[in-house]
């Protein structure tokens, strides 16, 4: 195979079930007639993947205990532990039997789990034309398989932590979710670099929402200044389902995420929100598609980011809105604070509408501190640091609001917290 | 309470301030009144911290301290308030979350522990009646959808709450309706006593029937030129500015 030679970042994996090893085929196959994007390519105009391409990255994956940092304290669902792709002995995987519900690392679905697999594994990344994706159809090593049946209600939530900290490494992470009529699930998904040298991880995650479903998913990225992560989530939502996704960049070197929302049944709800913080030269790229195909639909997008030093931040959102789509609710906004005159933003929302009878908003704003603001404030007797995280905070909160479940909330306020306070001392 | 000397300051190279002297004692309400553009805010801002302004000489000097050195923040924990003449609108942050930082900053900077919930809850209650502020408003984000009334009696309200030794209203009545006008004046008097001091900036006499001053100055091309009791502001009403710049202009 004289293409496993030209690309490091391949690795192949041997996964049993036939689904995978269908898809791994078809991908080496795709990989012959695709070329790594460069910045000329529209969707890649602001990320640069040299860095990551050109690098000599290695398939030795060790494997040791994460650092207790990366786990919310006081959770009381199931964890998934990865470290460098390998699945931890330590992971605690509750109540696997109750209500039929299946919780498992993907790469241990089993022969009874195929068909779910199969409702799911390569919907969005079999075709797809990223050729990122297609390497991690051929490398995926381990995730998280979750399967809910019918009016099941998984009672407590799922913390899934991937973690990279051998130098040089490079990751491939694949998650399966498949929530079946009436259920519901909520995934937290940290992926996280212990910030030793440069690593790298890919992370696709795919989801299928029956009728009335409900998922949400709180992503949480945190990793050292060296490190780049790529992460697509592609959602499939059916009728009535609701859908919400919080994307929390808190650090890391370089990140790319694609969320892409297929919205395939009326009635839906889908809510986007993400907050970025980048520091020094890190780079935060937020890439977003939602999909209306079907009428009487929402959809609710709000990323805000603030951006410190020399680092980048990127934000492309794109909102279709099909012919079939009549009476949809669509609303998009970015927001941006740009903290110093070498950082910089680039945000480009987009709107395309092929129905007559809807409702669509975008909007983008951009500026500066407001520095009369952080006045006011001092002249109140509140500390210069104080004033400045009150107004982060208060700048970010709207994007915020919809994690509600206590222990992330209080989690990623900490996180929030203790970042403000390093870039402010 | 407070002593300035030889003020001078610019903003973008443009002198305002040009040698301005004054002193406060303790329990003492002075008025400074003049024509736009004759440095009044920029004095409040000056005292109060911000940076914009560049003091080229003088002192100023605040219970003993030399402020001019002394970080905004510093000035306010040393009991130094300024009400904004535009108070500023913080979409997010609660008046009330505001303020329980303010009080904190302040308790901790002087070694104090962070103020209990109880005392703070009822401090906010008193207080806010105190300027008939609506407890919808001091919930909400700060200023933020406020009238021009609202955000004054805001003002009044911070600094009942943050009880300071010396305040300066900066042209707390502009903007304001007779009743509006009350309820602030009332306010203000309410926490009159021989201990803390007030610095009125205003346009009009029309306040200054509600919150009497012991002083009255004419500030005046960056410089004080005339000084009086209450009733210099009674003939300012009547005859304007023209009668004193001209004799100073001679």
């Amino acid at each position: 195979m004289e293409i496993a030679q030209d690309i490091s970042l391949l690795d192949l994996n041997d996964h049993a079930l036939k689904p995978f090893e269908e898809i791994r085929q078809s991908s080496l196959q795709k990989l012959e007639n695709l070329s790594f994007p460069s910045t000329k390519v529209e969707n890649w105009k602001y990320s640069r993947t040299g860095k990551i391409v050109k690098h000599n990255w290695l398939n030795d994956h060790g494997y040791k205990e994460i650092d207790a940092a990366f786990f919310i304290p006081n959770w009381k669902g199931s964890v998934l532990k990865f470290s460098n792709g390998k699945l931890l002995d330590s992971s605690l995987i509750k109540s696997m039997v109750i209500d039929g519900f299946k919780l498992k690392p993907l790469s241990k679905a089993c022969e009874n789990c195929i068909q779910y697999v199969n409702k799911v594994f390569g919907n969005y990344s079999r075709e797809s034309e990223n050729i990122f994706d297609q390497i991690n159809n051929t490398s995926w090593q381990d995730g998280l398989f979750l399967h809910v049946p019918k009016n099941v209600q998984l009672k407590e939530p799922v913390h899934v932590v991937m973690a990279i900290d051998n130098p040089n490494t490079a990751v491939h992470m694949r998650n399966v979710i498949v929530l079946e009529e009436g259920a519901e699930a909520e995934i937290v998904i940290s992926i996280v670099g212990t910030g030793s040298g440069k690593t790298y991880q890919n992370v696709i995650t795919e989801a299928r929402l029956g009728k009335n479903a409900k998922l949400h998913i709180d992503k949480i990225q945190q990793a050292g200044s060296e490190e780049f992560q790529m992460c697509t989530e592609a959602i499939y939502q059916e009728q009535d389902s609701h859908f919400t996704i919080n994307t929390i960049s808190v650090d890391a070197g370089w990140v790319r995420n694609d969320l892409k929302i297929n919205i395939e049944g009326i009635n839906c709800e889908s809510n986007l929100n993400g907050v970025y913080l980048p520091i020094e030269k890190q780079h935060i790229d937020n890439h977003t598609v939602v999909d209306h195909l079907k009428p009487h639909c929402n959809s609710n997008e709000m990323y805000k980011g603030v951006i410190y030093d020399q680092a980048t931040g990127v934000f492309n959102g794109k909102v279709f809105v099909r012919e079939d789509a009549q009476k949809t609710n669509a609303f998009q906004s970015n927001n941006n604070i740009v903290m110093s005159e070498n950082a910089s933003m680039n945000s480009k929302p987009e709107l395309e509408i092929y129905a007559d009878d809807v409702k669509c908003s975008h909007g983008s704003t951009t500026g500066q501190f407001d520095e009369e603001a952080v006045f006011y404030l001092r002249a109140r007797g509140i500390s210069e640091l104080n004033a400045r995280k009150l107004l982060v905070n208060a700048f970010l909160s709207d994007a915020l609001v919809n994690i509600h479940n206590e222990e992330v909330k209080e989690y990623v306020e900490g996180l929030l917290e203790k970042k403000q306070s390093e870039i402010l001392s | 309470m407070i002593s300035i000397e030889n003020l001078h300051a610019e903003i973008e190279g443009n002198q305002i301030l040009k040698g301005l002297n004054l002193k406060i004692n303790e329990g003492e309400v002075h008025a400074i009144m003049g024509p736009n553009g004759s440095g009044k805010s920029t004095l409040a801002s000056v005292l109060a911290g911000d940076e914009n302004y560049e003091v080229t000489e003088g002192n100023v000097s605040f219970l003993g301290e030399d402020i001019l050195e002394m970080s905004v923040e510093d000035r306010a924990r040393a009991g130094l308030f300024l009400a904004f003449q535009y108070p500023v609108e913080i979409p997010g942050v609660s008046n009330i979350n505001f303020l329980k930082t303010a009080i904190n900053d302040i308790r901790n900077s002087q070694g104090l522990e962070d103020i209990p919930a109880k005392e703070f809850l009822s401090k906010v209650k008193e207080k806010s009646k105190l300027v008939e502020l609506d407890g919808r408003l001091t919930n909400r984000s700060v200023n933020e959808g406020f009238s021009g009334g609202e955000k004054k009696r805001n003002e009044i309200f911070h600094m009942a709450m943050l009880e300071p030794k010396f305040a300066i209203l900066d042209e707390t009545d502009s903007g304001l309706d007779i009743d509006a006008l009350k309820i602030v004046s009332n306010g203000v008097n309410a926490m009159r006593d021989t201990k803390r001091s007030f610095l009125v900036i205003t346009h009009y006499q029309r306040l200054l029937d509600h919150i009497v001053p012991d002083f009255v100055h004419v500030l005046y091309d960056g410089k004080i030129i005339k000084t009086g009791d209450k009733t210099l502001a009674l003939e300012l009403e009547e005859k304007g500015y023209d009668w004193i710049t001209e004799s100073v202009a001679v």
